[in-house]
């Protein structure tokens, strides 16, 4: 027995199938990850428009069956379009590297509105977004971290719990990665540690996690290499606290072409 | 037990392998070759053959052709300054259809697909840009209005537009005999932005 539901959603993947099909996995409000055939839409005068494409922000209407691995779609449309991750190469990058990772860790119709409403928020502030647009991908992924129950600690040190304040003169900070944060120099001592985080980016890490503004982040000026060592932490980070997170396509797919547009522009 | 000869059952198993076509369609599909009369059989074994061993690559727009140039490419007909990129040989016969274009045409064999880990390394990327020479006016960007399809449309206008030449794309918007209450905004707004003087 099926019935009819209806429930906000994200695009998360689309598949071609058979002649003019589509299976759509959808991250619903609702019902966490879900995936879905939409028959026909491909065809030019399918109803569903551009409503299937990655990243999409829709309503979403399906007959829900249990123990049914693909839904049938009855309705899709567009909440409110996001139409410059299709315009910028950048924000496309960043949003499809979110989805992506959201696809990873989500589990199929597992309700995570907290998940939701991040990955949701963060693609409208970066459909909007004027500049530095590969900062909100530092944002997610902290968030992420926080949302699927493992927020970095930056505040005191995981093992003693003694409050870490930043000191002028101290430029970079002990992290112990599968203790899950900031560790002081006398439980290093006894744990060892797995990282060493410039001062600089544990302030701006610290910020992302203390505020809701995701705007903020935009303001933050970060080099090439203080980007890649962010990177690596936060990689290193959610690596070892999701068991099965392999390397992102879209990411070594992006890098690629950033590469053969940096060599063609002479950037 | 459900009694397939092996010969019907490989038969089917090879069908099913097609896109498109599912166990039950391939079942029907065999049977009715099962019906044909055997010089019928001999005619479609021999026509699958016959197009696996004639037909290549074109080495220059990378189309399916059994000369190599392609006709398109060896014909004096054709405006030589035009090349229009697609995705794959079905949109060369799309646009061939509309007996509107008359330049050449390059295959890419496919779309960025950040998402399944397709890159310019995995399409005919380096072999659109040992093309471009002086006499190349314009490039024409004729790929699906999808995702992969605006990625390497973005990717392609912005590794050519420093060679010089003019870089263009095909117009996005409502499809004739399609209806404007049933377009998304996206689309409309692709529409409005694409109108043009009456």
């Amino acid at each position: 027995m099926s019935t009819i539901v209806k429930t906000e959603a994200i695009v998360l993947r689309s598949v071609n199938i058979r002649e003019s099909s589509k299976v759509v996995t959808f991250y619903t409000r609702q019902f966490g990850k879900v995936a879905g055939m939409v028959k026909g839409a491909r065809q030019s005068k399918s109803k569903f428009g551009s409503s299937l494409e990655p990243m999409s922000y829709v309503l979403l209407v399906f007959y829900k069956k249990e123990g049914r691995d693909i839904q049938t779609v009855s309705h899709c449309d567009l909440m409110k379009p996001f139409r410059k991750l299709y315009e910028d190469l950048d924000k496309m990058a960043v949003g499809m590297t979110m989805i992506e990772l959201v696809n990873i860790v989500a589990h199929e119709q597992e309700q995570n509105i907290e998940l939701f409403t991040l990955l949701q928020r963060t693609l409208n502030t970066l459909n909007t977004a004027t500049h530095n647009p590969s900062n909100l991908l530092y944002y997610f992924e902290i968030r992420l971290a926080k949302v699927l129950g493992f927020e970095p600690i930056f505040g005191h040190c995981v093992s003693c719990r003694k409050e870490l304040k930043e000191v002028a003169e101290v430029r970079s900070y002990k992290i112990h990665v599968e203790k899950g944060g900031l560790i002081c120099a006398k439980c290093s001592a006894v744990y060892g540690h797995t990282a060493l985080l410039p001062a600089g980016i544990l302030k701006i890490f610290r910020q992302i996690l203390a505020s809701n503004e995701m705007e903020a982040v935009f303001d933050f000026e970060v080099d090439e290499k203080t980007r890649n060592i962010m990177e690596s932490f936060i990689w290193t980070y959610l690596r070892y606290h999701i068991s099965g997170l392999r390397a992102l396509k879209s990411d070594q797919v992006f890098s690629k072409m950033f590469a053969g547009l940096k060599n063609a522009e002479g950037n | 037990m459900l009694y397939i000869s092996d010969s019907l059952n490989q038969l089917i198993e090879e069908f099913s392998q097609l896109p498109g076509i599912g166990r039950k369609s391939a079942q029907r599909l065999a049977l009715y070759i099962l019906k044909l009369p055997k010089e019928e059989v001999i005619k479609i074994a021999h026509a699958l053959v016959n197009v696996k061993e004639k037909m290549k690559y074109c080495s220059v727009c990378w189309n399916f052709t059994e000369t190599d140039p392609c006709d398109i490419c060896r014909s004096a007909k054709r405006e030589m300054n035009t090349i229009c990129v697609v995705e794959e040989p079905n949109d060369v016969l799309a646009i061939e259809k509309t007996h509107e274009y008359h330049g050449l045409y390059h295959v890419l064999g496919g779309s960025l697909s950040p998402l399944e880990g397709i890159g310019p390394d995995d399409l005919k990327v380096k072999e659109l840009l040992t093309r471009i020479s002086p006499e190349i006016e314009e490039i024409i960007l004729a790929l699906n209005p999808d995702i992969e399809g605006e990625a390497t449309t973005i990717y392609l206008s912005r590794l050519l537009k420093p060679l010089g030449m003019k870089v263009t794309r095909i117009a996005r918007g409502i499809p004739i005999g399609g209806d404007l209450e049933f377009a998304d905004e996206a689309t409309l707004t692709k529409a409005l932005e694409g109108r043009v003087i009456v």
